[in-house]
């Protein structure tokens, strides 16, 4: 970040405002599946890496050949861009019909080698539950209530959910869409960040990006500043004493919680989930001094509440 | 969405009993949670500032080590661009971007330091000390040179053997109070320093 090095013609660039949001690539699963594999490798939670990056890699498959059902109404979308709300609302897209098509899709595409009778039986239950108790678990999952739905099942409902909105995000004409000062929720679909990212190449270097938990795409959010409370004072940056993946966490004194920033500086083939998957121990640790999480991961159920 | 429902994410040792990876079998050894207790956990703090050198008053930011304890000397550890900063947008000059050995330098001066007329050694002295030697010489020099009146015997108030010189990222705030001190002493000749 320090070596920023200006050509001819970035002194204009650089004195503009940074993009807002950021979308995803296309091959973005493909990406997590690929970066999970690699951090499983002598990885105490390796099993469940692998199985998460089996998972993505279904997610992949999904997105590049996506289920044949209706599109989101498109007057819904532009009048939400027309005033300032999220065009792809969770809450009241997670109660249509439309996502569970993608879970079906990722469900018929997972295959996993190592798989065991635990798994098995999850899937089993998963594909034998009706439409309408999958819609429940869905909607319990968008608004953070883990223990609304089984643990066994919550990555695969997740991986479904986020399929279905990063492929809608891709269809979307995003051009109207506002930068507002303190968005602590995705401005797309309005669920809260999984991760944040300090971005290290070219325009954005440097910058700050919350990651949605759920449509995976990326917005601004200025740094040192806490995005749950919006507090500056005193923020910690909390990592294991020498850390492999980059991983810091925003630990604010004054609401007492954290979120997970990835220095890309630091893990420049880093990603946010597979980070997020794979620096659990900072978070145990951070769990035991006190502090709270709100992001959620959709691809894992913590267990800890309660 | 109703935010007042929405649970925690709370990964603790034995919550991880009941997570998605017990669930599926996929439990880590039950030494990882005693492990991961070992761990230490460090903190860099990161603190905003302005730079420094010049009127142009580019964002840093600056990144601190330390645990964070009310004893404990944070140590900076690195300088950079703030690229949230709207005057520079994460870019630095040269010597904004050598900041870093600015701040640890051995030859940087921490106290205040005399050479007597006609001597040729730097003495240490107290920060009274100085304050008193200035305000005593600084009062000797007015006493002996203040104009009040000029030769048409009109009211003036110049004190012109002395200057002042005011740093240069100075804030709106210190410029004013920078202002009513110097030009109420009657000094004339004072000045910002834009660049360094």
């Amino acid at each position: 970040m320090s070596g920023t090095i200006l050509e001819p013609g970035q002194i204009e660039a650089a004195a503009s405002k940074p993009p807002f949001v950021q979308l995803p690539p296309r091959n973005l699963f493909e990406l997590r599946a690929a970066r999970l594999d690699t951090l499983a490798q002598n990885h105490p939670l390796s099993a469940y890496l692998a199985l998460a990056a089996a998972i993505c890699r279904a997610q992949q498959a999904v997105l590049d050949a996506p289920p044949d059902v209706p599109a989101p109404n498109a007057h819904r979308i532009r009048e939400s861009l027309v005033h300032g709300l999220p065009p792809l609302a969770a809450d009241t897209l997670v109660r249509d019909d439309g996502w569970l098509a993608f879970l079906d899709a990722v469900l018929r595409a997972f295959t996993l080698a190592a798989a065991n009778p635990a798994l098995d039986d999850a899937l089993d239950h998963l594909r034998k539950t009706g439409s309408s108790q999958r819609k429940a678990w869905g909607v319990a999952l968008v608004s953070g209530q883990y223990d609304l739905l089984p643990a066994a099942l919550v990555p695969f409902v997740g991986a479904g959910l986020q399929t279905a909105w990063s492929h809608w995000l891709l269809g979307l004409d995003l051009g109207e869409l506002r930068e507002r000062e303190d968005q602590a929720y995705c401005p797309c679909c309005g669920a809260p960040p999984m991760a944040g990212v300090i971005r290290h190449r070219g325009q954005v270097n440097g910058l700050r990006y919350l990651v949605c938990s759920l449509c995976s795409v990326e917005w601004h959010y200025v740094r040192l500043k806490c995005s749950h409370c919006q507090s500056t004072k005193r923020l910690d940056y909390l990592h294991l004493d020498g850390s492999p993946h980059g991983v810091r966490a925003e630990a604010c004194p004054s609401c007492k919680t954290y979120l997970k920033q990835l220095y890309l500086e630091h893990a420049p083939d880093g990603e946010c989930l597979s980070a997020d998957l794979a620096s659990l121990d900072l978070d145990l640790l951070l769990a035991e001094q006190g502090y709270l999480r709100r992001a959620p991961n959709l691809l894992l159920a913590p267990g800890g509440e309660g | 969405m109703d935010m007042n429902r929405r649970q925690f994410f709370k990964v603790c040792a034995v919550g991880l009993g009941g997570s998605s990876m017990a669930a599926l079998g996929m439990a880590p050894p039950a030494a990882f949670a005693d492990q991961v207790r070992h761990f230490k956990l460090a903190s860099t703090r990161e603190t905003r500032n302005t730079c420094p050198y010049c009127s142009v008053g580019c964002g840093l930011i600056m990144y601190s080590q330390g645990d964070g304890g009310k004893n404990v000397v944070q140590e900076i550890i690195h300088i950079e661009g703030d690229a949230d900063h709207p005057v520079n947008r994460g870019t630095l000059c040269p010597k904004g971007a050598g900041l870093l050995d600015f701040v640890h330098s051995p030859n940087r001066l921490k106290y205040p330091q005399i050479r007597e007329p006609g001597s040729n050694e730097w003495k240490r002295l107290e920060w009274d000390d100085a304050l008193d030697r200035i305000a005593k010489l600084m009062k000797e020099d007015r006493d002996a040179n203040f104009i009040e009146r000029n030769e048409q015997g009109q009211t003036v108030n110049r004190w012109l053997t002395t200057g002042f010189l005011a740093a240069s990222a100075s804030s709106n705030e210190a410029g004013y109070i920078t202002h009513k001190v110097v030009r109420s002493l009657g000094i004339l000749g004072f000045d910002n320093q834009a660049r360094v």
